[in-house]
């Protein structure tokens, strides 16, 4: 059964296609929806990275702080914020739901998407990179400038800063120590170049083994072939009680490896220099004094 | 019996064996360090420093040993698969078999963990399970006595992307970072054989012998299949049986290959056509020189896989599709064109 107008279209109707087809195309190629300018500083914060969210908390900014990713558990007060999903995977309606006037998101694989969807439905979101350790800094600066504290992120960018200098200066003299990086054993991933914790690494007097970019998925007999000297384990599921004994029965079978016989494998909280935020300072202390626990002692 | 198959069957498998060796000799010697064959003089005498030793004995040596019982296994299905089906493009993975064992094998994990002995034989014991069930549900797209090939394949299609679905669930959990893991085991990769303790080699091993023995014994029935349930029923073969009695074999090994490896694809495929064009199609010489070219082609894949993208590694089961998918691919408009 059909209505009775299907027959016959007229002249009118063809018209008014025609009209409703042109403002489609224009409306298309006008600039998405405006972006409203920031006229205040931002109270509503939502932070879709957990090195974005440290570094909010860092500043003194966690009041504002409305909604965080599932990972975001980093100072202990995040973890009382509204979940958003995952930092890969995070809920774009999760997000609009908080009502936020500033969404803050580090470029990761597979967070694109829901980005350009928050800024679609013109939320204002703010892209700031935070991978390197340069870009630590420059995030630090970046944030504090977006909420209105731009001395803060000043104050806190320049101590990181200086007591990193002041570990790369003490390891200087010191012999460099062989070291692997390990942030899974099924299967083995290890950080690479152009990685923070590689970055860090170097700092704090280590040479990274791993001749591979990014995270790579390594085989056990290149870590034999290069002998550490140490294996930085990066705890891998912080609520199993067991992960950590995991990794470590994982390593103790490999006994021809340098750092398995000296007993320096070392299991500890990865995310401080997984995260560039604010705690790469303490992340350098504490893998330059695991390189070097007697000169630094 | 004495059929020119058996006189052929000497030199085809000899020369099977010597390729095996060739293979797994060749896979000691490569990888990404420098441990080669001039370290095994060194080795036997007990000289060789402990990294090598490590290296070459608890590195490669398990690798390969596993991978050729996982070829052997997989190869073997197939053949049995395609001639129960009477199917050219049947194959333990691409009909779901090895989707449900390893269902099987990631739901007992989850349920039970990962104890050494539990895992060593109920690991493959819940696969086979698993496998068993997905035969219960490829039985159901018989029709008719009949079973079309294509139909059976689309089930095997479904029946993938569920169990995938379902493992990567269980596996991941919602938690992202583990993505990366579940899509190993899904690929299928060796690289677990480093650190897996020997009783599951050996109870790997075992499972696939006892599996392969029992296909071997019912070989020759499956030669009379090939003329159809009817004729084979005239030859005085009760197929019935003899159906059942191999697909449980090829199950059973299967399984075995998947529960600590994963999904390995196409291997069922690719090896018994190849060894078909040697040895011919008689069933009592195409299985074991088909587990024999299946262990050495599993061998010489993982050391593709764990040495091109050196010092990083893909998962074997990367390689085995890069090969299978074309020749898939091939043969399924071949299959076409004859029809």
């Amino acid at each position: 059964m059909r209505g009775t107008g299907t027959g016959m279209i007229s002249r009118s109707k063809v018209a008014w296609s025609v009209a409703v087809l042109c403002l489609a195309i224009v409306t298309a190629c006008e600039p998405g929806p405006a972006v409203p300018e920031p006229t205040t500083t931002p109270a509503r914060i939502v932070s879709m990275a957990p090195s974005l969210t440290e570094i909010l908390f860092a500043l003194g900014l966690g009041d504002r702080v409305v909604g965080v990713t599932s990972y975001c558990d980093y100072p202990p007060e995040a973890r009382e914020r509204a979940q958003i999903g995952g930092f890969v995977n995070p809920s774009v309606e999760a997000v609009l739901a908080l009502e936020p006037d500033l969404v803050i998101v580090s470029p990761a694989a597979g967070n694109r998407d829901a980005a350009l969807a928050v800024r679609g439905a013109g939320v204002r979101l703010e892209v700031v990179p935070a991978e390197t350790l340069d870009d630590t800094f420059d995030a630090i600066r970046t944030v504090a400038e977006l909420c209105g504290v731009p001395e803060r992120g000043e104050e806190l960018a320049d101590s990181l800063r200086q007591r990193i200098d002041l570990v790369a200066e003490r390891v200087a003299e010191l012999p460099r120590v062989r070291a692997l990086y390990c942030i899974q054993i099924d299967p083995l991933i290890a950080a690479g170049r152009g990685t923070l914790p590689a970055e860090l690494m170097e700092l704090a007097g280590g040479i990274n083994v791993v001749d591979g970019d990014r995270y790579p998925r390594i085989g056990i007999e290149s870590v034999l072939a290069e002998s550490p000297e140490i294996i930085l384990q990066s705890r891998m599921d912080a609520s199993d009680p067991g992960a950590d004994q995991a990794s470590i029965d994982y390593w103790s079978q490999w006994t021809s490896l340098p750092a398995v016989r000296d007993g320096r494998v070392i299991v500890f909280d990865g995310t401080t220099s997984l995260r560039a935020g604010p705690r790469v300072a303490e992340a350098v202390e504490f893998i330059a004094r695991s390189l070097h626990p007697e000169e630094l002692e | 019996m004495t059929s020119p198959v058996l006189k052929r069957s000497v030199p085809v498998l000899a020369g099977l064996v010597v390729v095996l060796v060739a293979c797994a000799w060749l896979s000691l010697g490569v990888g990404p360090s420098g441990a080669t064959w001039s370290d095994v003089p060194d080795l036997l005498s007990g000289t060789a420093d402990p990294t090598t030793r490590d290296i070459l004995l608890r590195v490669r040596l398990p690798r390969l040993i596993l991978a050729a019982l996982v070829g052997a296994a997989l190869s073997g299905a197939g053949v049995v698969f395609q001639a129960v089906l009477r199917n050219p493009l049947a194959d333990p993975y691409i009909l779901g078999v090895s989707g449900g064992a390893a269902l099987g094998a990631v739901l007992f994990t989850s349920v039970v963990g990962n104890a050494a002995l539990g895992s060593a034989l109920g690991r493959p014991g819940a696969a086979f399970g698993g496998a068993l069930a997905t035969l219960f549900l490829l039985s159901l797209a018989r029709v008719r006595g009949h079973t079309e090939p294509t139909v059976l394949l689309l089930v095997g299609v479904v029946l993938n992307a569920f169990y995938s679905a379902v493992i990567l669930f269980l596996l991941t959990a919602g938690d992202a970072s583990r993505f990366r893991g579940a899509l190993f085991y899904l690929v299928g990769s060796m690289a677990s054989a480093s650190s897996l303790p020997w009783s599951v080699l050996v109870s790997i091993a075992a499972f696939v012998a006892v599996g392969l023995g029992l296909l071997l014994i019912v070989s020759h029935r499956l030669n009379l299949l090939a003329f159809g349930e009817e004729v084979a029923g005239h030859l005085g073969v009760d197929s019935e049986k003899t159906v059942w009695g191999a697909v449980a074999g090829a199950s059973l090994i299967t399984a075995a290959a998947v529960a600590f490896t994963g999904l390995v694809g196409f291997v069922g495929l690719i090896v018994p056509h190849l060894v078909r064009t040697l040895a011919g199609p008689d069933h009592r010489l195409l299985l074991p020189a088909s587990a024999l070219g299946g262990a050495s082609f599993l061998v010489l894949a993982d050391t593709v896989a764990r040495t091109v993208v050196a010092p990083g590694e893909m998962p074997v089961g990367v390689v085995t599709a890069l090969v299978g998918g074309p020749f898939f691919l091939f043969l399924f408009l071949k299959h076409l064109r004859e029809r």
